[in-house]
């Protein structure tokens, strides 16, 4: 229980962060949201081209100092890639297409949930569906290969990104974008998401706290340990809002900020997440972690992330308050067949590759 | 991941795995199940041993 209990408050310090934040500033029930923060990133690089969510998040740059630095410290910092990089990145890619359809990363969803938004559930019953498709596949033996160790620098590189957008959030250069109206202008004070992004990437970083983790553990091996963690969120979230955020509280479907309630895609949206999370060994906050600490194959699946959510909303693929675009809900089925596609591609290539070793040795 | 799934049927038995995520969650998962287990990291990869 002692584990799990420590499991709870790291998650419990998350919820309690993402309702801080909000109060402070950031969008509605969008207190820490990694999804949407990479795209308002792409945006403010000026990679896609939507007016209302552009902005630098300071709460991504604190996370990945946070989880740099204690990795560093603990020495679970280490320069690893070359499993399957292009795999990853479209499983990047994709996951990024299906969460900006439900509008939200799983950490979101939780804390929707937590400020009343029922969407939010129905978003959570389509990812854990995608995270036990996927965990289907996992036990038919499903992999994306080994990583190998990469040059140091490799390792680095995350970081330095981190250090560069932080100048350009600090000296805002003509060339970058921020909104002036909508969710991408809301924002909490740079100094403050910064300092509490730092403290997020710390948490995740040490309790390796994984949203797709604690459902795939709970549904593979009968495990809790996770998902104590997820509950933290939730409980400490809800309670926080409760308290900092009284006045925007609403439990029910429609009008919450930042949501549509079209149940059919907030579930197909979350089910893509599910599945690409799980395949990808971590939903996008655990990616983020990891491309902190080294980890080269990660930082691939955030980069696909971010060109996901460029093409999203250049291709109008991103749903918002109006509901799903028709162009969005054709790429969550395109998403999904590719990843089935892929994954049933794998689980054949590495049952016949047993095959024939068997084969052999008779 | 996978290998927790077929860590059920044997007795004592090795796994190669080549991150530390991997160990630590098959040695919480083993340890769950009353299982001794030990770790020994090598350059590249790591070996668990897992006995009954």
């Amino acid at each position: 229980m002692g584990s799990k209990r420590k499991m709870f408050l790291y998650g419990g310090g998350i919820g309690l962060i993402g309702a801080i934040l909000m109060k402070l500033g950031n969008p509605g029930n969008m207190g820490i949201c990694i999804a949407c923060f990479w795209r308002d990133i792409a945006g403010a690089l000026g990679l896609h081209r939507a007016e209302v969510v552009q902005y630098i998040r300071p709460e991504i740059i604190g996370i990945i100092f946070g989880a740099f630095f204690i990795s560093y410290l603990t020495g679970d910092f280490k320069s690893k890639g070359g499993s399957s990089p292009l795999i990853r990145f479209f499983l990047g890619f994709f996951l990024m297409i299906g969460a900006l359809v439900f509008l939200g990363c799983p950490l979101r969803m939780i804390l929707r949930i937590a400020n009343g938004d029922l969407n939010a559930i129905v978003g959570l019953a389509g990812y854990v569906f995608g995270i036990f498709v996927g965990v289907q596949f996992l036990k038919k033996g499903f992999s994306l290969g080994r990583s190998f160790d990469q040059p140091k620098i490799a390792g680095f590189i995350f970081p330095i990104i981190a250090v560069t957008l932080l100048i350009f959030l600090v000296i805002k250069p003509a060339f970058i974008l921020f909104s002036t109206e909508g969710p991408g202008s809301m924002a909490a004070p740079i100094i403050i998401s910064l300092i509490l992004g730092g403290v997020v990437g710390i948490s995740l970083q040490r309790s390796r706290i994984c949203t797709a983790g604690g459902f795939r553990d709970l549904i593979l091996i009968k495990d809790t340990y996770f998902l104590w963690g997820l509950l933290g969120i939730l409980i400490v979230g809800l309670v926080g809002n409760l308290v900092l955020n009284f006045d925007t509280f609403k439990l029910g479907f429609d009008a919450q900020p930042i949501a549509h309630s079209n149940s059919l895609w907030n579930f197909l949206g979350m089910t893509l997440v599910g599945l690409c999370s799980v395949l990808l060994g971590g939903c996008p906050i655990r990616q983020t972690i990891l491309a902190s600490q080294g980890d080269s194959d990660a930082g691939i699946t955030v980069l696909g992330l971010i060109v996901g959510a460029a093409f999203a909303h250049n291709f109008g693929l991103a749903a918002s308050a109006k509901g799903v675009p028709a162009n969005g809900q054709i790429a969550v089925i395109i998403g999904i067949i590719f990843v089935l596609v892929v994954a049933y591609s794998i689980v054949m290539g590495t049952s016949n590759k047993k095959l024939r070793r068997l084969l052999n040795n008779v | 991941m996978t290998k927790k799934a077929i860590d059920t049927s044997q007795e004592n038995f090795k796994i190669l795995v080549d991150t530390k995520v991997a160990v630590e969650n098959i040695t919480r998962f083993a340890e769950g199940k009353g299982y001794k287990v030990s770790t020994i990291d090598n350059e590249d990869a790591f070996e668990i041993e897992i006995e009954r």
